[in-house]
């Protein structure tokens, strides 16, 4: 890593990836219920790879001959499997019968966020087609 | 100026994974736990694809079983099938 007009671009890069990360941290802590808090680590964190990886790409790539190309193995990788696990993980919780919020169940008030506090022991599916 | 704006970005992700774990250490219900350290396993493959440039075999092994250990978790701890099936 040498001072350059490349590895400038690729630390602003990784500057603008960590802001992203830094998203995904403040909506993973800040979002109402699971099923909105998934969203936050699956897109915004994602990106943040991304953007992070492409840096790095720019800061250390042209030193030695193939690890950007094991850098792109991984960008590749975790664009196709970020989604998957993330799936996973809701189809479980909703499976288990993990409570949603109010507001994004479509039957309650527009615009009122509030955490479940009165759900019980938390055994009420969500509700399906059929119900 | 280089040197400066990576050790910057080095920070905020130091202080996403902060948030992160504050999210995995109250979460209510272990799959908020589950997607806190998923999230806080791209954070780690983030930074040591920054930090140096031989950490990158790490970071892909990293992410590899990150997928494995989420995907399994997600699979089995909702009753090991799927609700509309």
């Amino acid at each position: 890593m040498s001072d350059g007009a490349l590895p400038l671009a690729g630390a602003l890069l990784s500057l603008a990836g960590s802001l992203f990360f830094l998203t995904a941290a403040v909506g993973l802590l800040r979002l109402p219920d699971f099923y909105t808090r998934a969203h936050a680590p699956t897109k915004a964190a994602t990106l943040g790879l991304l953007l992070c990886a492409s840096g790095s790409v720019l800061l250390y790539g042209t030193q030695s001959d193939t690890l950007w190309l094991e850098k792109l193995l991984l960008m590749l990788f975790v664009v196709l499997t970020a989604p998957v696990s993330a799936q996973l993980l809701v189809r479980g919780a909703a499976a288990r019968g993990i409570p949603q919020t109010p507001s994004t169940q479509g039957t309650s008030t527009a615009g009122s966020i509030e955490l479940l506090e009165d759900n019980g022991a938390g055994d009420r599916r969500p509700p399906t087609e059929e119900s | 100026m280089t040197l400066a704006i990576l050790t910057a970005s080095l920070g905020v992700l130091a202080l996403s994974a902060l948030l992160v774990l504050v999210r995995a250490w109250r979460g209510p219900g272990v799959f908020d736990r589950a997607l806190a350290i998923d999230a806080l396993t791209l954070i780690v493959v983030a930074t040591l694809l920054l930090y140096s440039s031989l950490s990158v075999d790490a970071a892909l092994g990293l992410a590899l079983f990150s997928f494995m250990g989420t995907a399994l978790l997600g699979y089995f701890l909702g009753r090991g099938e799927f609700p509309h099936e």
